[in-house]
């Protein structure tokens, strides 16, 4: 604010200077009274005009953006004091239509003449639209993301560029069709029951996300007032919404951070064969005990006593925590780092959603920690990770290395249904090689059909998978499941993850085996009816 | 004083603000997208004022006038953007006051008046000298009008400015800025070589404090009762007539200077004293520090900021989002839908009223009239600047209204009796 201060001080001065300098030569041809004087008086009045032409042109073109755009926060009330200009447009303009995946709206404006309303679907299905409250919380996920395109369009191309610097030809709001399916998303929000967690579900090959379950959610019908009469029922609502101690608002797909538990031993394990220190052969030491720098590990996860020679795939399959903590050492902090980062550790996934950070430990020193690197090796220590990150590791695995960017929005529609933009499947990164990615995708295959994560095996497809059970401090476990399936070769991934849900096994890997069947059924389906 | 080729220029001109004002009403009335054209109100309202600005320039032309020929057409440019926009502007402040006040109707009386006063006084009034002698009586009485509003008056949004006489409502403060003018154009130029003497008092001049405490101290009393009114703006607008008036009569710079300068410690001391100085001031400085009382000037620069350089149309942007737009904060709403070239042309209307009252002064016959006419332009001309910078935030926002341009029924009145009385000294003077 010094800066306006300071130019407005300047602007002032620039004014006196440039009065006395015109005044002066002005001075007098005239001798009589009161008429020499005037000249000075009238560059002062001149020169202040000027000078106000100079300020509403500063306002009005130099600093357009930052004035239109500004906005601030009563501190008191918490309410936002924005350019309503904005709200007005979405009060009284129609909006497109956000679309599932087969074309049945999700989301659509209704004409109540003067105003707009927005209207959605079934809750648990319209969640992953985000919501659009423009009277009051403003918008989010889908709504925001695309928010140009759903209210003015958005122009693509030189030709439509160009006309637009000109302000030629206006364009129609664009339909956004997302990859959602939303039979399966309702199966996956009904898989969920209930339970605080969050299941994922994209296409091997495109990273399409044909479902984001996600519970507590937001029902977006309620905060879309737009008539003041709808005003109090939808603060009313949002009240609930913040005095509900599981915290709807907080989406678990995208920002539920959890400790991964043992299906961070997929990354621990495509680690080791990538970098060459192992193979699925592998033979490991686990008679129940593991010391390391004074730290024990007890093994609990052994299915027989008496067995201490164990393979890496066994080690997998059986999800031992004293094999993978010796391969942890094995690798070392720098490499085990370095593999995690590859797998998007560290980093946010683009996404139309805010993701939260994935992490491998708050403090870069803390794998350097002999016991901590253990730990983190099978899973626990500082990890942190998303639902919307895990489905990726597995997606990468079934996807011969290749870790795609996983994407909600498909296309970009005109008024007539006729596709206007496709959104192309992109690369995110390639963490390990191809060999690895299929070394690994076997061995959960085998964790499927004769490990612990059997309850996911659906007969007649080929389905591999981890389970995860993260210890936490603050009471159950969280329960977890990644996995893959298809026919023959992978074409669903899919995470799934219950907070504080027990022992993970059982639970999260049945609902993970059922969606993948049922994702691909739908495939199935659809490719059938297409022909 | 005036020859036929500036009265072919005024013609032009004249015609430039009757186009304007139908061009501006029937883009109102496209984007209204409502009714009848014919009886619609933009063309009623345009038609009226219209063509009583025609007939008035008509009698002034062929008649007897032989003054400045372009304040007319200038005033009724002024005249006739204010008329579009609060036109525009009613149907909005209807629906978002629930009101049924005809905005239109009112404001298009008031300049149909305004207009008729200019001719009269411009065509039949008596020589303002005759005005001189009373300059005592002149100045009590606009004292004595601020004295029974201050205990009579209605107040609105916090000021006491108004007397009601029923139905009638008349804002005092602009007829004590009637007098407050006279009295110093008469008082000035009585004394008009000793205003301008100095006083040396070992090597240091100063002023003449004899016979400049008179008229200090009604100057003073005058913006002391405003400040007691609440009316930060008629006060420093007082103020900068008195200081513009001396400097007028004794051309002395110094005297500015020190004008300026005992302004800068009244206003510190105001800021210490006074709470809705301190709020004025701190708005200035950031308007975003506090949402609640910064809310008007934050909503006038989304509102300029909207127009941009072209504006958004008339009658296609939200102007009625600012509060009280249609007074104060009028140029939003022309800065809105017109863009700054909307903004651009109101200056420069502005500045023609600046520079034809100015050389209406230099010309006239006597310093009491030049003193008279030099004040008047000021009168109109600060006014405009005081509230334009107070929106546009290169000052503390004082509330005036714009002259001629804003609703209101005293202002536009008192501002046309200003201008016909500068055309009436015009007709007396040199040729321009």
């Amino acid at each position: 604010m010094t800066t306006e201060l300071l130019w407005a001080i300047g602007l002032w001065a620039a004014v006196v200077v440039a009065g006395s300098f015109f005044a002066l030569r002005q001075r007098g041809r005239r001798v009589e009274p009161v008429s020499r004087n005037l000249p000075f008086v009238a560059v002062g009045l001149l020169a202040t005009l000027a000078a106000l032409a100079v300020q509403a042109s500063r306002i009005q073109v130099f600093q357009q953006r930052t004035y239109a755009n500004r906005s601030g926060a009563d501190p008191n009330t918490g309410e936002v004091t924005a350019n309503s200009r904005l709200v007005v447009g979405d009060t009284r303009q129609m909006r497109g239509s956000i679309l599932d995946g087969v074309g049945r709206e999700l989301a659509w404006s209704e004409d109540l003449d003067p105003l707009v309303q927005r209207r959605y679907t079934a809750p648990e299905v319209a969640h992953v639209t985000g919501f659009f409250s423009p009277l009051l919380y403003g918008k989010e996920g889908i709504e925001l993301d695309a928010d140009d395109a759903l209210r003015n369009g958005t122009r693509r191309g030189i030709a439509e560029q160009l006309a637009g610097v000109f302000s030629i030809g206006s364009l129609d709001p664009e339909d956004v069709q997302l990859t959602i399916w939303s039979g399966l998303q309702q199966e996956a929000q009904e898989a969920l029951a209930g339970r605080i967690g969050a299941a994922v579900i994209v296409d091997v090959r495109t990273g399409a996300v044909r479902a984001m379950a996600s519970y507590p959610f937001v029902d977006p019908g309620q905060l879309a007032a737009v008539r003041q009469a709808d005003v109090p029922a939808a603060r009313a609502y949002w009240d609930t919404l913040l005095a509900d101690d599981r915290r709807p608002l907080l989406r678990r797909s995208t920002l539920g951070l959890y400790t991964p538990g043992s299906i961070f031993k997929v990354i621990t394990a495509a680690a080791a064969i990538d970098s060459g220190i192992a193979d699925p052969g592998t033979i490991y030491i686990d008679d129940g005990v593991f010391t390391v720098d004074g730290h024990t590990i007890i093994e609990a996860n052994r299915p027989d006593d008496t067995i201490i020679e164990w393979t890496l795939t066994e080690g997998l399959a059986y999800s031992l925590n004293v094999v993978f903590a010796q391969i942890g050492i094995d690798l070392g902090p720098e490499t085990l780092n370095r593999y995690a980062e590859a797998f998007g550790f560290g980093e946010v996934p683009p996404f139309e959603y805010p993701v939260a950070r994935s992490q491998v430990a708050s403090s870069d020193d803390f794998i350097g920690q002999p016991a901590a690197l253990a730990d983190t090796a099978f899973g626990q220590g500082e990890l942190q990770t998303t639902a919307v990150h895990m489905v990726l590791v597995a997606q990468a695995i079934a996807n011969g290395g290749v870790m795609l960017e996983p994407r909600l929005i498909d296309r970009y529609l005109d008024r007539d249904g006729a596709t206007r933009h496709v959104v192309p499947s992109r690369t995110w990164s390639q963490p390990v090689a191809a060999a690895t990615a299929s070394a690994v995708e076997e061995m959960m295959v085998v964790a499927v059909e004769s490990g612990y994560a059997s309850a996911a095996f659906v007969p007649g497809l080929r389905i591999g998978g981890k389970t995860g059970t993260a210890e936490v401090h603050d009471g159950e476990p969280h329960a977890w499941f990644i996995g893959f399936g298809g026919v023959d070769r992978p074409e669903f991934a899919v995470a799934v993850v219950f907070e504080h849900g027990g022992s993970g096994g059982s639970v999260a890997s049945a609902v993970g085996g059922q969606l993948l069947a049922s994702a691909i059924a739908r495939q199935a389906q659809l490719s059938a009816s297409a022909t | 004083m005036t020859n036929a080729g500036s009265w072919s220029r005024s013609f032009l001109l004249v015609l430039l603000a009757i186009a304007a004002t139908a061009a501006g009403m029937g883009a109102t009335y496209l984007a209204r997208e409502g009714g009848d054209p014919i009886t619609s109100p933009e063309a009623k309202a345009g038609a009226i004022y219209g063509l009583t600005l025609l007939a008035v320039w008509l009698s002034l032309r062929f008649g007897t006038f032989r003054g400045d020929p372009y304040l007319l057409p200038v005033a009724g440019l002024l005249g006739g953007i204010g008329l579009v926009m609060t036109v525009r502007l009613e149907p909005d402040l209807q629906a978002i006051r629930d009101i049924a006040i005809s905005f239109g109707d009112r404001q298009l009386w008031y300049l149909v008046v305004g207009l008729l006063l200019i001719w009269g006084i411009a065509m039949l009034a008596p020589n303002p000298e005759i005005l001189a002698p009373y300059r005592y009586t002149i100045l009590m009485g606009g004292f004595g009008l601020l004295a029974v509003t201050a205990v009579l008056g209605t107040e609105i949004q916090g000021a006491r400015l108004w007397l009601s006489f029923g139905p009638i409502v008349i804002q005092t403060t602009e007829l004590a800025k009637l007098a407050l003018i006279v009295f110093l154009a008469a008082y000035l130029s009585e004394n008009l070589e000793l205003v301008g003497t100095s006083w040396r008092l070992w090597r240091i001049n100063l002023p003449p404090l004899p016979y400049l405490a008179p008229m200090v101290i009604m100057s003073g009393l005058c913006t002391v009762a405003l400040m007691a009114l609440n009316d930060l703006g008629t006060a420093l607008l007082f103020f900068s007539l008195f200081m513009i008036m001396l400097f007028a009569a004794n051309g002395k710079a110094g005297h500015l200077l020190l004008g300026a300068g005992l302004f800068v410690v009244a206003f510190a001391l105001a800021y210490l004293a006074v709470p809705r100085v301190r709020v004025r001031f701190d708005v200035w400085i950031d308007p975003w520090s506090d949402l609640v009382t910064g809310y008007q000037q934050i909503q006038a620069e989304y509102a300029l900021a909207a127009g941009g350089f072209f504006g958004v149309g008339l009658g296609r942007g939200s102007p009625w989002l600012v509060p009280v737009v249609e007074n104060d904060y009028i140029i939003a709403a022309i800065g809105e839908e017109t863009g700054l070239l909307g903004i651009v042309v109101v200056l420069a209307l502005y500045m023609i009223i600046a520079t034809r009252g100015v050389l209406i002064a230099r010309r006239a016959p006597t310093p009491f009239l030049r003193l008279l006419a030099t004040g008047l332009t000021a009168g109109i001309v600060v006014q405009a600047v005081i509230i334009l910078a107070g929106v546009f935030r290169l000052m503390p926002l004082t509330g005036v209204t714009l002259p001629l341009v804003a609703y209101g029924g005293s202002s536009i009145l008192v501002t046309a009796v200003m201008v016909g009385t500068l055309m009436r000294i015009s007709a007396m003077g040199s040729r321009l």
